[in-house]
């Protein structure tokens, strides 16, 4: 994957303004363009997603007769420890998912753009890598890795560090921060490709001006390379607190919200629901809730990103 | 739920495809219609010739001229040997019926469950179908009224003989409305048994100067302790599936109490769980505590651990009869019920598996019944045992047979046993039959209990609050 197709500038930087309309141009025809995307986004999510917000209202199978039960589910979401807790869950994922790789992302592309390294695009791609293998088969190798007799615990009793094997996804303390970890790993990469890009862009002048002001490396980065990055954070916050939040397939692969409940998450809960226990109302309250979730943060991750500006 | 729901569930569900699509609630209405439509694999049955010998005598009447083609779906995807069964009884089924084509559907056990309430509630519906015990399936279909009685022809051809009707009872009896399972009109009935046993390595068990299987819990115990003092992981435990914390519970509070009150327990008679559910609750507690479990059993899986257990790791384990292994030193493994109070009890999860019904929209009802009828046969016992698998239906030649077809060790002791336990002890039902969310209450909190990070107390709350509000909700619907 070459990173010029990456969408470095989706975040909002400034487009030159639009090519004038033709005068005399009918302006409805634009409406015909998009009439075939419009029609299939509508049948195949706009109102499947009024609906499961309607059947959210509801308690039932989804085949017999479904019993209105006002905002019950919503209460339920609340007030159930263990669907409460899926939210917590998901809220602790976006430190692995986001902030960790664009912590470690920030540092290194602030100490990669200072120095040259030989064969960086290589680390780029290789590191970029994860990111393009599907969630399924990471969480399938993760969860080998990570096994009671798997390579991690062999290698830790290998050095001599016997004490810290653990069974990793089996244990109440280390499960969640143990699939956190494969998030960072698979994020990372992505993070990085893109502040590297972003980094890049920051013309040299800004670099020698606040050395001549006298800034050290913490306050150059503070005042050069941070803002000069800020549209690529908003990105990379942007993808990755939406892969935390909405996080099912490596869950589902490695813990399946296990053990106990130390895991859940509200994807998780959504398929459990709707299929394992057949309450199709309640799955669809809390997939609501969970879109909810995820567009507030992503309208308070641009708020924030515009008010930095 | 049966067997497969238990053994399966983890690889099943590991090898699920289409788990992506569900993240989005927003594509729910379209998800659940894929669901109910694509996936299945067709086997063709024609493939094993008839069995000449073992065949069972051709039924009387021809097929009635409409009904030239039957539609029948198994849950039983991956259970190869399960499946050759079904193979040649139906190639036998088709040489009794002439005219009459057998169209086999093999589902995995997570698809044909997740699945079935939408298929069946469809036009296109298979005329026979294998289906999941409890509320929270069989139930629900009884219910949604998508499956019809099977009384008259298990009235005629003598059903409860050929099973007994405490078998009969747990796999397919509910009321009309589904609200009581156990007792009513029956819906479904098992071809195959399948129960729940202590295997045990009997090499190990030498080793550690054991010569028998324990008689009671209170002699397992003392194995256990044994074999841990010589450094012998006791149990051989995984618990990532949920399955066996289900089994070692209701297989401890069977003991503490008698089968027949974790029968009441299942089917939901009482809305309040006996209090020896706590005693059952501080023995698995105090089990993994003392380090009788394998290492690392919380994020180890049935299968796995029984595959360790198989290369001769271990002096126990706890798994299905579906489950028997191969080995090269087959005699050295045994498969027993699991110990109760003492040696004059027997009891065990012994369902049997996935029950057969009739979806009510079948188009071809009667030859459903009797294809039914064929496969739950005492003559079709002969071709189950031939295939190795465990006959629901109790022939009493069992013992010969097993001798006849060479199956030793776990082989054999799948099937005597099970007669052990239909004759002589009492077959109990699989306890998430329950409530349709007990099996994820019982397995997590379970593992919580037995992990330390709740008290037995919390465990036997976290059950009972789930298990009160179904069974009261069941009971004023």
């Amino acid at each position: 994957m070459s990173l010029s197709s990456l969408p470095v500038t989706a975040g909002g930087r400034p487009t030159p303004s639009p090519r004038r309309r033709v005068p005399g141009e009918a302006r409805s025809v634009a409406y015909l363009y998009i009439l075939p995307a419009a029609l299939i986004y509508a049948l195949f999510v706009f109102i499947p997603f009024i609906h499961s917000i309607y059947l959210s209202f509801f308690k039932g199978n989804g085949v017999t007769r479904m019993e209105f039960v006002g905002i019950d589910n919503y209460i339920d979401i609340v007030t159930n420890p263990v669907l409460r807790s899926a939210f917590v869950h998901a809220f602790e994922l976006i430190v692995f998912y986001s902030l960790i790789p664009i912590a470690i992302g920030l540092f290194l592309a602030s100490v990669l753009h200072r120095s040259r390294i030989r064969g960086v695009a290589f680390y780029r791609t290789a590191l970029f890598l994860p990111y393009v293998i599907a969630p399924t088969a990471i969480a399938v190798i993760w969860r080998w890795i990570l096994a009671p007799r798997g390579p991690l615990n062999s290698f830790l009793e290998a050095v001599g560090l016997g004490a810290l094997a653990q069974p990793w996804l089996g244990d109440f303390t280390w499960a969640l921060p143990s699939v956190g970890m494969v998030g960072t790993w698979v994020m990372f990469g992505l993070v990085l490709a893109l502040l590297l890009a972003g980094v890049q862009k920051i013309p040299l002048e800004l670099y020698e001006a606040a050395r001549l002001d006298g800034a050290g490396p913490w306050m150059e980065f503070r005042a050069v390379t941070l803002p000069g990055l800020r549209y690529e954070i908003v990105v990379a916050l942007v993808l990755t607190v939406t892969a935390a939040l909405r996080n099912f397939d490596i869950i589902y692969v490695m813990t399946s919200g296990g053990p106990g409940n130390a895991t859940v998450v509200p994807s998780y809960l959504v398929y459990q629901q709707a299929f394992k226990v057949a309450q199709i109302g309640a799955a669809a309250a809390m997939g609501t809730v969970l879109i909810a979730v995820i567009v507030a943060a992503n309208l308070l991750i641009a708020r924030a990103g515009r008010r930095d500006a | 739920m049966s067997n497969a729901s238990v053994g399966r569930r983890g690889l099943s569900s590991f090898l699920r495809p289409r788990s992506a699509a569900v993240v989005s609630i927003a594509a729910m209405g379209l998800v659940l219609a894929a669901c109910s439509s694509g996936g299945s694999s067709t086997e063709s049955s024609s493939a094993a010739p008839a069995s000449s010998s073992a065949a069972p005598a051709p039924t009387d009447a021809p097929a009635p001229a409409e009904c030239t083609e039957l539609k029948v779906q198994s849950g039983n995807g991956g259970a190869d040997a399960l499946l050759a069964g079904y193979d040649q009884l139906n190639t036998a089924f088709e040489a009794a019926n002439p005219g009459v084509t057998v169209d086999f559907q093999v589902k995995g056990f997570t698809e044909l469950v997740d699945t079935l309430t939408l298929q069946l509630s469809g036009d296109d519906v298979p005329d026979v179908t294998q289906v999941n015990q409890g509320y929270g399936s069989l139930g629900q279909l009884v219910t949604s009224g998508l499956v019809q009685p099977l009384d008259d022809v298990a009235t005629t051809n003598d059903w409860a003989g050929r099973q007994g009707e405490s078998l009969i009872a747990l796999n397919g009896r509910f009321s009309p409305d589904g609200r009581d399972m156990g007792a009513g009109e029956l819906y479904g009935v098992s071809a195959t048994g399948a129960w729940v046993g202590l295997y045990m390595n009997m090499d190990v068990a030498e080793s550690l100067g054991i010569t028998a299987p324990p008689a009671s819990r209170d002699e397992m115990e003392g194995m256990l302790a044994k074999a841990k003092d010589a450094g012998v992981p006791g149990l051989m435990f995984g618990a990532t599936d949920g399955g066996e914390q289900i089994w070692l519970w209701a297989n401890l509070l069977m003991g503490y109490t008698s089968p027949q009150t974790v029968t009441d327990v299942i089917n939901g008679v009482n809305e309040q769980l006996p209090p020896e559910s706590l005693q059952a609750a501080e023995t698995m507690r105090k089990w993994a505590e003392d380090g009788y479990l394998t290492d690392g059993w919380a994020a180890l899986d049935s299968t796995e651990v029984l595959g360790m257990f198989a290369e001769g790791e271990g002096l126990f384990a706890l798994n299905g009869s579906w489950n028997v292994f191969q080995s090269d030193t087959p005699e050295a493994f045994r498969l027993v019920p699991f110990p109760l109070a003492s040696a004059s009890e027997i009891g065990a999860i012994a369902s049997g598996d996935l029950p057969w019904s009739v979806p009510a929209a079948a188009k071809c009802p009667d030859l459903a019944k009797k294809y039914i009828d064929f496969i739950t046969s005492p003559e079709a016992s002969e071709i189950w045992i031939k295939a190795g698998q465990v006959p629901a239906t109790i022939s009493g030649n069992e013992a010969a047979l097993v001798e006849a077809n060479g199956l030793v060790g776990v082989s054999a002791d799948a099937i005597t046993e099970w007669v052990n336990i239909m004759t002589n002890g009492t077959p109990i039902g699989f306890p998430d039959w329950a409530t349709p969310t007990w099996y994820d209450t019982i397995a997590q909190s379970s593992t919580a209990l037995m992990a330390g990070e709740i008290s037995p107390q919390e465990f036997v709350d976290a059950l009972q609050a789930d298990y009160g509000a179904f069974t009261a909700e069941r009971k004023a619907s």
